[in-house]
């Protein structure tokens, strides 16, 4: 009954991942499918082509539209075959971080923007997954926009064994504290913000902390570049994992001591999350969305580019059993709140809302009541009952 | 649904068993503490102060020398460069009556040539890994040095058209 579409569709990646999960929930009241115009190995069979988009079989019911990049086949499709919207925003990263590395992907997330706004008039419903998203929505001309947060899977690495063979090579990676940053190989991730506060730590604290970094190489340049800051800012024996199987970042997460990310854009930050729900302390930059989706459960740092004082905040952490205790705490807690058992079922109920608020318009309207209006409805129409977090 | 759904950042969520009283929070503490003991440092001089943006100047820097192609390539590596050539014994080709007769007389043939080479050319392929070994150390100390430099130069580069920039800026306010 119900139909999404992405953008691109990848295993691991935080979106496909949402997608699936309220695919799964869609199902049980009908047939669902997900197309994509970009489908990585290992999506073949969960995943439809875009060209499949307009002979899909539920065009009875709005597209669930999940907006995280712009792209001109994803417009077209759109606009020429699908005039309902549910509109999901999970963010777009900003362009000018990829000027330098992609100029072809900043050009398409300047142009997702506009294309955003083109949409608006059949949106029926606006989600956004996180306050800071809203307000980038409402920015784009978006009235009523509703916020509900994203569906993480944070027991996913919880259920999962963890890789043996990782066990043993962190083993082998020395008796140290180990820091563990998670992230895509993206500008706007400012992982050179790592290195440098890392090789800081390792200088001037705890010589024998060691750096895992987990991350999607992207973008050759910018992925060069910062093999050769690792380099240029000292930091020693750096370990830089590029795409890793959930078994083997279950081990990582085991065994880290400390989960750190510097980003600089960030419409939630998943990895995050899961450090919190694995037990492992958070010390994030106080970027985009980072501080709401973390709150008090982890160590904030509101001037990220000093790596002098991101150092001093890992060594308070690497060194503390108070305030590791207290972070591991509240960390599991707020993994809890976030988890997509709270979430979950009030997207499902955001979307299915969605179609039966404007069939019964449909009913009232054939019956020659009139209409209730037309364009995005007013929050009392679309909002499912608020949860308690 | 809401905005007001989600956990209200400034509210405590779990408990602190640290014992903080109340209007504390170790958590919310600590970052400061930090930045507290790094201002102290600075200020006896025990810690330099850095320049704002210096670390978008260092990648910066980094950047522009992988695209000009200087510091991309990993030091070279002779680790498996042997001294002595190895050659591997040629072998007659299997099946057949005549390779069957031939085979023995031959592999010993090959056997015994493959030998004497070895042992006149051991010398000269052993020096000859030794020069490429010391000249490849000199060409990683060379481009270690070239990079560093090459970063340096462009990093303060950089860092003088900033200071130019905010002077600018300062003259532009002054003249309003």
């Amino acid at each position: 009954m119900w139909d999404q579409l992405l953008v691109g569709a990848a295993p691991g990646d935080a979106i496909t991942r949402s997608a699936l999960m309220l695919r799964d929930e869609l199902a049980k009241l009908g047939p669902a499918d997900i197309f994509s115009q970009h489908i990585e190995p290992g999506m073949e069979g969960l995943v439809r082509p875009l060209h499949e988009l307009p002979v899909r079989t539920n065009r009875a019911r709005p597209l669930v539209f999940h907006a995280s990049m712009g792209s001109w086949p994803v417009f077209l499709a759109l606009r020429d075959h699908e005039p309902r919207l549910v509109l999901i925003y999970h963010n777009f990263s900003p362009p000018e971080y990829y000027v330098e590395f992609a100029p072809e992907v900043a050009g398409d997330l300047v142009r997702g923007r506009w294309e955003l706004g083109q949409l608006l008039d059949r949106v029926e419903l606006a989600i956004a997954d996180s306050d800071y998203n809203a307000d980038e929505l409402r920015a784009l001309g978006y009235a009523d926009v509703v916020v509900v947060p994203p569906t993480p899977d944070v027991d996913r690495l919880n259920r999962v064994v963890p890789d043996p063979a990782m066990l043993a090579a962190i083993s082998g990676w020395g008796p140290g504290p180990l820091v563990l940053c998670v992230a895509q190989q993206l500008p706007h991730k400012r992982i050179e913000r790592v290195f440098a506060a890392v090789a800081v730590l390792q200088q001037e604290h705890l010589p024998e902390a060691r750096l895992a970094f987990v991350g999607v190489d992207r973008f050759p340049t910018y992925s060069r570049a910062l093999r050769v800051m690792a380099r240029t800012v000292g930091l020693r024996e750096p370990h830089l994992l590029g795409r890793i199987s959930d078994a083997e970042l279950s081990a990582l997460y085991l065994r880290a001591d400390v989960f750190c990310t510097l980003s600089e854009h960030e419409g939630f930050c998943v990895p995050a999350v899961e450090a919190m729900a694995t037990g492992l302390p958070v010390v994030a930059s106080a970027r985009a969305a980072i501080p709401a989706t973390v709150a008090d459960a982890g160590l904030l740092v509101d001037d990220p580019d000093d790596a002098v004082l991101v150092a001093g905040v890992l060594h308070r952490v690497l060194t503390d059993p108070t305030l590791r205790h207290v972070l591991v705490g509240r960390g599991v807690s707020r993994a809890k709140q976030l988890s997509a058992a709270v979430s979950l079922p009030q997207l499902v109920r955001a979307v299915v809302g969605t179609a039966a608020t404007s069939e019964a318009e449909a009913l009232v309207a054939h019956a020659g009541v009139g209409p209730t209006g037309h364009g995005p409805l007013h929050d009392e129409h679309r909002a499912p009952p608020a949860e308690p977090s | 649904m809401s905005s007001t759904e989600q956990s209200d950042p400034s509210a405590p969520v779990g408990s602190d068993p640290s014992g903080a009283g109340p209007g504390t929070d170790l958590v919310a503490d600590a970052v400061d503490q930090v930045r507290r003991d790094l201002a102290r440092q600075r200020a006896d001089g025990a810690l330099p102060h850095l320049p704002e943006g210096e670390l978008d100047r260092q990648f910066s820097a980094v950047v522009e020398a992988v695209d000009a192609g200087l510091v991309e390539e990993p030091p070279l590596d002779t680790a498996d460069l042997h001294g002595l050539a190895v050659l591997e014994t040629w072998r007659p080709p299997a099946g057949g009556l005549k390779a069957r007769l031939t085979r023995p007389v031959v592999h010993l043939l090959s056997r015994l040539v493959g030998a004497l080479v070895r042992r006149q050319v051991e010398a000269f392929a052993a020096r000859t890994a030794e020069l490429v070994a010391q000249l490849a150390q000199r060409q990683n100390r060379v481009s270690t040095f070239l990079a560093r430099a090459h970063l340096d130069r462009i990093r303060s580069l950089e860092y003088r058209v900033a200071e130019l920039e905010r002077r600018i800026a300062d003259l532009q306010d002054g003249g309003r």
